[in-house]
């Protein structure tokens, strides 16, 4: 049902002359086909995307739908009620204000009988058991339940064709299993299914697999583990000598909005205790109150009862703790990668020298050569964003670093990288590494710590893990199930 | 104050329809403009009935006023300034006070989706371009709480960072960034929109609902109050 011929495209306008995005691509899907689509961060995945429903045009070559090229001005419409797509970022998508308008916006535009919104509305959101969502401000829900909006609002439209772009990446383990689950339902059901990922693992259900890469795609067989492609931490460099403190999280609860009619309790009586470098990890799923636990040890919040300390005093971002949050490239606001890092450390009133110094040390830590030094952040890759974030935490000497989902949205290997750096640095500062991904907190902690619905349910070594696992799932505990 | 003050709660103004609480909010302006202080304690006791029927606590009442008492003081001692009376300064002041507390009502009893709703429904008679327009006052008000929280998240990492804002600087660095965030969010909608087949025809008609009888009664028993109690208007007070 979708053609495309020798497709050429490249952002002209951008930064980047005679360096296309796409590059002679040929591309048939057919109806009732789940094709996955796999590449790195910046590929070309996200343009390919744009690409099959005419919000972007081909520099060259076409792209035909039904019979209907994207270039057709005259009947874009008939295109794009053929070709849906679920986006990446949760946040910018969501056109209503309520859960139920959000899934109307576009049954309305698509001229769906009253009566037939509401059969619909029921159905898309009992397929991911999200009734309970329907009145809810989609703004207050959690990024994971937000995708799930996503995905139900464009299913909802029941259109020929769905493009899926990373639109899973946010969800834990249980709700992405079900809508990987959803999606190859849709597939044998008729509608033609692209799934865009940089994650292999997602792609096991699909009937295709193809890679894009340096703007050309290529068939794949599901591909096996790759082999880690790790940058040597340059030579002779070294990291302050820090070993880290013991951080004591004694009797904490945590409620927003304390006090008044809207008060939220988000942790209940949380006693820890992570000791002096070493990598302590916290899994946790939606709504677990992990991040929030992590901006109380980062000192961003005080808990509203208990008290939290580093090695006997109150946490001080950026001085005895730092903290990399989810995504933290959104928030750059330098213009290189140099004066990113040293933003924190003028704030702090370094010296030039120190701050020369810190960051050369830093740098080495994560495995980035010097020259990507000079280089503007939007030139890098989302790997190595993160890994720049990485690096101005540990930049500021911190004794403790909080990690709340530092792997969010990254690739295979960008993943690999960030876990051999928090690694390494065992034994050198204490880190609290937090996720819903239990295969990294297993691989890089030796004790761990659950958190549901803000109850502290595990907190012990590692290998006592597998065993309180294999007991929840007897006790039907849906967390265990990955 | 304006915004996020609305509470979904079942109450008898929670179920008028939007439109009709609109027009009320604004029938009710032009009085609280033009009565003399036994029309004022009319408008004020009208309030306080839809207060009792919004189920909002006095407390709540007071929390909106708190924000607008230095301009409310100010307005009071700019009257005294001029030489009038204590009573005489008082009445402006309690004209401000009822304007706000009948928005408070409107926006604790309306969702802003309702609102929306209501908004296009008043522009109905423009066509295309009022539809349009309707439309993208709701894309705007669905726009700001991202625009909050993407505020929110940047003070943090900067803080995480150990960086405290200190006066102008403290405002570029923060205010680079979420504009820049900002004009990727609404990149992304504009694709969001388009991908849901958004044309600026399409019509709005699964929260059309139609006037009831209550409605025209509740419209009307106000009218009639208001009406009846004409004498007491006297313009220029």
């Amino acid at each position: 049902m979708i053609e495309l011929n020798d497709v050429c495209f490249d952002y002209s306008e951008n930064s980047y002359p005679g360096r296309p995005v796409l590059e002679g691509v040929d591309l048939s899907v057919k109806r009732g086909e789940y094709l996955g689509v796999v590449g790195d961060n910046g590929s070309g995945k996200t343009t390919l995307a744009k690409l099959l429903n005419g919000l972007l045009l081909p520099t060259r070559g076409s792209v035909v739908v039904n019979g209907i090229a994207t270039r057709d001005r005259e009947r874009r419409f008939a295109i794009r009620r053929s070709v849906g797509i679920v986006f990446q970022n949760p946040d910018a998508q969501a056109i209503g204000e309520t859960v139920e308008e959000d899934i109307v916006f576009g049954l309305e535009n698509i001229s769906v009988p009253k009566s037939e919104i509401d059969r619909r509305i029921d159905r898309y959101l009992s397929l991911f058991g999200i009734e309970d969502l329907r009145h809810r401000n989609i703004g207050l829900l959690s990024g994971g339940q937000k995708q799930l909006v996503n995905i139900a609002a464009v299913m909802a439209m029941e259109p020929e064709c769905i493009v899926f772009d990373e639109s899973l990446s946010m969800m834990d383990p249980r709700n992405r299993a079900n809508a990987l689950e959803k999606l190859s339902w849709l597939a044998r059901g008729g509608t033609s299914v692209i799934q865009i990922t940089h994650d292999h693992d997602d792609l096991a259900r699909c009937d295709r697999v193809i890679a894009i890469s340096e703007g050309r795609i290529t068939p794949q067989r599901l591909p096996e583990c790759e082999e880690i492609d790790y940058r040597e931490p340059a030579s002779g460099v070294t990291i302050p000598p820090l070993s880290g403190s013991k951080i004591e999280v004694r009797n904490v609860s945590h409620t927003y909005d304390h006090g008044s009619e809207w008060a939220v309790p988000a942790l209940n009586d949380i006693d820890l205790t992570i000791r002096a470098g070493e990598v302590f990890g916290i899994i946790g799923g939606i709504g677990s109150g992990k991040s929030t636990l992590a901006s109380l040890i980062a000192g961003l919040d005080t808990p509203t009862s208990g008290s939290i300390t580093i090695a006997g005093i109150p946490p001080q971002p950026g001085k005895n703790v730092g903290i990399l949050f989810q995504h933290p490239e959104d928030f750059f606001f330098e213009k290189t990668v140099r004066e990113d890092m040293a933003f924190g450390l003028k704030a702090m009133g370094a010296s030039d020298d120190v701050v020369e110094s810190r960051i050369r040390d830093a740098m080495g830590a994560v495995g980035l050569k010097m020259q990507f030094l000079e280089e503007p952040l939007s030139r890098l890759s989302s790997g190595e964003q993160r890994l720049v974030s990485f690096a101005s935490v540990i930049a500021m000497g911190p004794e403790c670093i909080v990690l709340d989902e530092p792997t969010a949205g990254l690739d295979r290997r960008s993943r690999r990288k960030v876990l051999e750096v928090v690694k390494g640095l065992a034994g050198r500062k204490t880190v609290v590494y937090i996720s819903h991904r239990v295969r990294d907190v297993l691989e890089v902690s030796e004790r761990i710590a659950v958190l549901e619905n803000g109850n502290l349910a595990f907190d012990d070594a590692k290998a006592e893990y597998p065993d309180w696992t294999q007991e929840q799932m007897r006790e039907g505990c849906e967390w265990a199930q990955e | 104050m304006i915004f996020g003050t609305y509470r979904k709660r079942d109450s008898y103004l929670h179920r008028i329809d939007p439109r009709t609480k609109l027009l009320l909010t604004a029938g009710v302006s032009i009085p609280v403009y033009l009565a003399d202080p036994a029309g004022l304690a009319l408008l004020a006791a009208i309030v306080s009935v839809f207060a009792v029927a919004a189920r909002i606590s006095v407390a709540n009442l007071l929390r909106g006023l708190r924000p607008v008492a230095p301009f409310l003081a100010m307005i009071f001692l700019a009257h005294l300034a001029f030489g009038n009376s204590i009573p005489a300064a008082a009445i402006p002041v309690a004209r401000f006070v009822l304007l706000i507390l009948t928005t408070i009502l409107l926006l604790h009893t309306t969702s802003p989706s309702e609102l929306k709703t209501a908004l296009a429904s008043f522009m109905k008679p423009f066509g295309g371009p009022g539809a349009e327009i309707a439309f993208m006052v709701g894309v705007a008000m669905a726009f700001i709480p991202g625009l909050l929280l993407d505020k929110e998240t940047i003070a943090r990492a900067q803080a995480a960072r150990g960086y405290r804002p200190k006066g102008l600087s403290g405002f570029t660095s923060l205010i680079v960034p979420l504009l820049r965030r900002s004009f990727r969010r609404a990149d992304s909608l504009s694709d969001a929109l388009e991908s849901r087949c958004y044309h600026r025809d399409a019509a709005r008609y699964y929260y059309n609902r139609e006037l009831t009888m209550s409605d025209y009664l509740l419209v009307g028993g106000v009218a009639l109050i208001l009406v009846l109690s004409g004498l007491s208007v006297s313009p220029g007070t």
